[in-house]
């Protein structure tokens, strides 16, 4: 069972027009390219199960850092992952099963600061619930 | 002139056999839709002993009954609310003819919150930062095309 960061990596290849290692990235933002959305796999709540015990449903969560040279292009690319992932449901990804996948917060501004480089970063957070396999 | 149709019974047999699976798996996915619609609503559910939150129930014709933790003066009602909350919902399902799954919230007060109105029908007002009235309503509404998705994705393994 893959971490949900590479699951939704994929996700985001195939549907969109992003290439992994070259401007998506999976739980480490690369120093280049600067134009780059890296997604990371965060804290959520503990997993459900349904009445019978036969199926345990985990909720989980990522993070995905938006970067760009252009704060504009920085928040078309957030919007862009928000259109493929928000209120995706019933899809099935490397043999995992995810029931939902949903904005929850965001885009936040990362940067903004005085000195914090000639960039404009956001931050998009989803929760998702996926079949343990 | 007489026509011969030879194999109407196996056909019959064939169609008998999807129908049960196609209610197999409708059911697989409005389970699975319920699990969205819970954790949609968390942090949503007003709070005060979590006895609400507590009360939540599940039931298909071929589900078991949950046993909640309640808590307070009241927690023995509400047991036996709960227990007959589901035991009049279980008889709702296993009668239906078709795929049934019924979900909501067993305490007697459960309308009233959801509602968000309290004596006098003045508006209530929630402790917790976040609760809102029509929770349940609202949790319906905004995953309306998932419970769809969910239901068709599992429905086109047949």
């Amino acid at each position: 069972m893959n971490a949900p960061s590479t699951d939704i990596k994929d996700v985001l290849v195939s549907e969109g027009a992003w290439v992994f290692a070259t401007d998506l990235f999976i739980s480490a933002q690369p120093a280049t390219p600067m134009n780059s959305s890296t997604i990371f796999d965060t804290t959520s709540t503990p997993p459900d199960g349904t009445l019978d015990g036969n199926d345990v449903f985990l909720n989980e969560s990522i993070m995905i850092w938006v970067r760009n040279s252009s704060y504009q292009d920085a928040y078309s690319e957030t919007q862009s992952i928000i259109s493929i992932l928000h209120n995706k449901a019933g899809f099935t990804v490397n043999g995992t099963k995810y029931l939902h996948c949903t904005l929850a917060s965001g885009p936040n501004t990362l940067t903004g600061g005085v000195g914090e480089g000639d960039y404009s970063e956001f931050s998009i957070n989803f929760n998702m619930i996926r079949e343990r396999n | 002139m007489a026509i011969k149709l030879i194999g109407i019974e196996r056909i019959n047999k064939a169609l008998a056999v999807s129908a049960k699976k196609a209610d197999k798996l409708c059911m697989r996915g409005m389970i699975e839709a319920s699990i969205v619609i819970r954790r949609d609503m968390k942090g949503k559910v007003p709070v005060d002993t979590r006895n609400l939150e507590a009360s939540w129930f599940v039931v298909t014709a071929n589900s078991t009954k949950t046993a909640p933790t309640f808590d307070g003066e009241d927690a023995g009602k509400m047991m036996a609310d709960h227990s007959a909350t589901i035991a009049e919902n279980k008889g709702k399902v296993v009668a239906s003819m078709r795929p049934t799954l019924i979900m909501g919230f067993s305490a007697n007060y459960a309308a009233a919150v959801h509602e968000g109105k309290g004596k006098g029908m003045k508006p209530m007002v929630f402790k917790k930062p976040g609760a809102e009235a029509k929770f349940f309503e609202n949790a319906l509404n905004r995953n309306k095309g998932t419970i769809l998705a969910l239901t068709g994705q599992e429905l086109s393994k047949l």
